[in-house]
């Protein structure tokens, strides 16, 4: 484990030579949430469009105490999660700015 | 309830615990959820739904699409969804008790036994008789030998064939035991020898190729050389291929095709490779082969085994239909996967090692069109196939495919460790003086031999008398299966046939097939070691008589009469 971390440390120092290895791993994390939680919006976002209604509705009208379609069952689930997901993205979001930038909302830079 | 750390290590599990699990894909995870499925084939799997924060769970074995079975807890509160009504939301109390995914996965294996899913989708390792010294009552000078043989060759050295024939001689499509039994060869070496033992017009050339020739030509050319090249590209007659690169073993030429692939597209990375190939066991080659690898980068996709497929009768007769869009899912999703990332993918005419399975046209076709599409280098691995053991020449043109790389051994050279990758010059000649030189490829002998062979094949009807024989061992062998109980099925093509044994009447399939094997024998043919351990690979020299042929066949049919 030793050898890569200190390859992961190089690489970063490498591609991003003018910031600290943590920042520019944060910046990169920010960069993967940021493009998982616009997934997850998309998601969420389709399945509003499609049933014109909220998740907790849907469960109540399709799914709660009756024969339910394995397909129903799935939405519900993809959908709980996808909005579930988008505020974790946001909280890991705003963790990894604290770390990027400084209290003047500046990129921090060595 | 379990967490998602839980419920993926139980799906870890699923696989050791349970032989007819293909594979795992994690679909989607985060801190708090997960998604899984663990694929018996494509088309049947178990998928696991966990949402710890909203306290969901849904356990569903799908079945094409369709839940077939499942278990859920919404909030708290478990129910169950029952084979026999999988839309039914049953909340008594008996079925509203929670479940792990383990827990879960044994009703499961319940539900695909009495289904006869698993018996039809599972290729159980059985272990058959695997002492090294094996030893037959009346044959003193083959027994020596196998004694010598025991002492100082490792065992690694050979496949299992409880027969360990010691050929004393061999002509045309004849063997001889060391006792002076003659055998008919239902092997030919393992798929080597196409044109028999000791051919007459193959030795005679053979001789006037090697006269005078030196023993190695490494960093020189010979005329040998050359001239194979030519007339063996001339032969393939396929715009596609047009230069190549040697090697002294099939596994080798594979290996080489691959790393042409790689330096030809150096910034991608991932390897396809359908499920349960055979392309060797060194290196590359044996990252992609079987259906696990080492090497990170590697990707299996599915291959039909028709055979065990659940379609209903009806579906079979549309099985384009039906089944191609699910292959075309794989290979989408594939590429969703690691979009512009794949390098190259390499499959067989038809599964040989796994126990022949021989697939529709239109699925080497997707695979070649899917290729072209998203500039993915195509290699056809025929190895085995070429040079007339499907009934064509070269498999592709049967298949009606153009592959970008196509990889020739065994029947090759006869029987010389011999074999060539032939591909796009573009992609042959991106490797640079030395990357894909060895001490023995291309040597003047092998490349002898590859001359030879072509002037046989260009004086002898070799595959035209394949096309003939073949429909004569298909019915033979579907006369095994009308009247031996234990015979489960027939598939081949060309002279490459499969004959696969069932469990019965106490014994394993592998027991039996090994018994056949050796029954066989005392008879007078000559067939390799089970293929998957079950299946007996009936594979004669193509220039089989038909009279020999059913000859053959009527030993079979004798042996398998003395084990009912």
């Amino acid at each position: 484990m030793g050898n890569i971390r200190e390859t992961l440390i190089e690489s970063l120092q490498r591609i991003e030579p003018a910031s600290d290895p943590d920042i520019s791993l944060a910046f990169i994390l920010k960069s993967h949430a940021l493009e998982k939680q616009r997934y997850y919006r998309a998601l969420a976002d389709y399945y509003t469009k499609r049933y014109e209604m909220s998740p907790d509705q849907f469960y109540q009208e399709r799914i709660a105490d009756k024969d339910h379609s394995f397909e129903d069952e799935e939405t519900y689930f993809d959908w709980v999660t996808a909005l579930q997901s988008i505020n974790e993205m946001e909280a890991e979001i705003k963790k990894l700015e604290e770390i990027i930038f400084d209290a003047n909302g500046h990129r921090n830079f060595i | 309830m379990q967490t998602v750390t839980e419920i993926l290590s139980d799906a870890n599990d699923a696989l050791s615990l349970y032989s007819y699990y293909q594979r795992l894909d994690v679909v989607n995870r985060g801190a708090h959820h997960l998604k899984v499925r663990i694929y018996i084939h494509n088309a049947l799997f178990v998928q696991v739904n966990r949402n710890e924060l909203a306290s969901l769970t849904n356990f569903v074995l799908i079945f094409r699409g369709k839940r077939i079975y499942g278990r859920d807890e919404f909030q708290g509160d478990w129910h169950r969804h029952p084979e026999s009504n999988p839309n039914y939301h049953d909340t008594s109390i008996d079925e509203s008790r929670p479940v792990t995914l383990l827990g879960f996965l044994k009703e499961v294996d319940r539900i695909l036994q009495n289904r006869i899913f698993v018996q039809t989708t599972d290729c159980p390792k059985t272990e058959g008789k695997m002492e090294q010294l094996i030893q037959i009552e009346g044959e003193p000078k083959s027994n020596e030998i196998r004694k010598i043989a025991a002492k100082y060759i490792g065992k690694g050295h050979k496949t299992y064939t409880p027969t360990q024939v010691v050929t004393k001689k061999a002509e045309g499509v004849y063997l001889w035991n060391a006792e002076g039994s003659r055998l008919i060869d239902f092997a030919a070496g393992v798929l080597v020898a196409n044109l028999g033992h000791n051919h007459p017009d193959f030795e005679a050339a053979y001789q006037k190729y090697t006269a005078g020739m030196p023993r190695s030509s490494y960093n020189t050319f010979t005329e040998q050389e050359v001239y194979a090249a030519k007339r063996l590209i001339e032969k393939l007659n396929c715009p596609r291929l047009q230069k190549l690169l040697w090697a002294d073993s099939g596994s080798a030429a594979i290996i080489k095709a691959m790393w042409a692939a790689q330096h030809y597209q150096p910034d991608k990375r991932i390897i396809v490779a359908t499920r349960y190939g055979f392309h060797g066991k060194k290196g590359l080659a044996g990252d992609t082969t079987g259906d696990k690898s080492a090497n990170p980068n590697v990707r299996f996709i599915s291959f039909p085994i028709c055979d065990y497929c659940t379609l209903v009768p009806e579906e079979k007769k549309r099985q384009e239909e039906v089944c191609k869009p699910i292959y075309e899912a794989e290979l989408k999703k594939l590429q969703q996967e690691s979009p512009n990332d794949i390098v190259l993918l390499i499959t067989e005419p038809y599964l040989g090692a796994h126990g022949s399975f021989h697939p529709p046209k239109w699925y080497h076709q997707l695979l070649n069109r899917w290729c072209d599409e998203n500039k993915v280098t195509f290699i056809l691995d025929e190895v085995q196939s070429c040079y007339g053991r499907t009934g064509e020449m070269y498999a592709f043109q049967k298949y009606g495919i153009e592959p970008d790389i196509v990889v020739l051994g065994k029947g090759l050279g006869n029987g010389e460790p011999v074999a060539v990758a032939v591909g796009r010059a573009e992609i042959i000649d991106i490797l640079n003086y030395g990357e894909a030189s060895d001490t023995y490829s291309g040597n003047p002998r092998a490349c002898a031999s590859i001359l030879a062979v072509l002037d046989v094949y260009e004086k002898v009807p070799v595959v035209e008398n394949c096309r003939k024989i073949s429909p004569i061992i298909e019915a033979g062998l579907n006369r095994l299966k009308n009247d031996f109980e234990f015979v489960a099925f027939v598939r081949g093509e060309g002279l490459v046939w499969g004959l696969e044994v069932k469990a019965d009447k106490g014994r394993t399939a592998s027991e039996i097939a090994n018994e056949c094997v050796y029954r066989c024998y005392k008879e007078g043919l000559h067939l390799m070691g089970p293929l998957a351990e079950k299946v007996l690979r009936i594979s004669p020299p193509l220039i089989i008589s038909e009279e020999v042929a059913q000859e053959g066949l009527q030993l079979m049919y004798n042996a398998f009469q003395k084990m009912v």
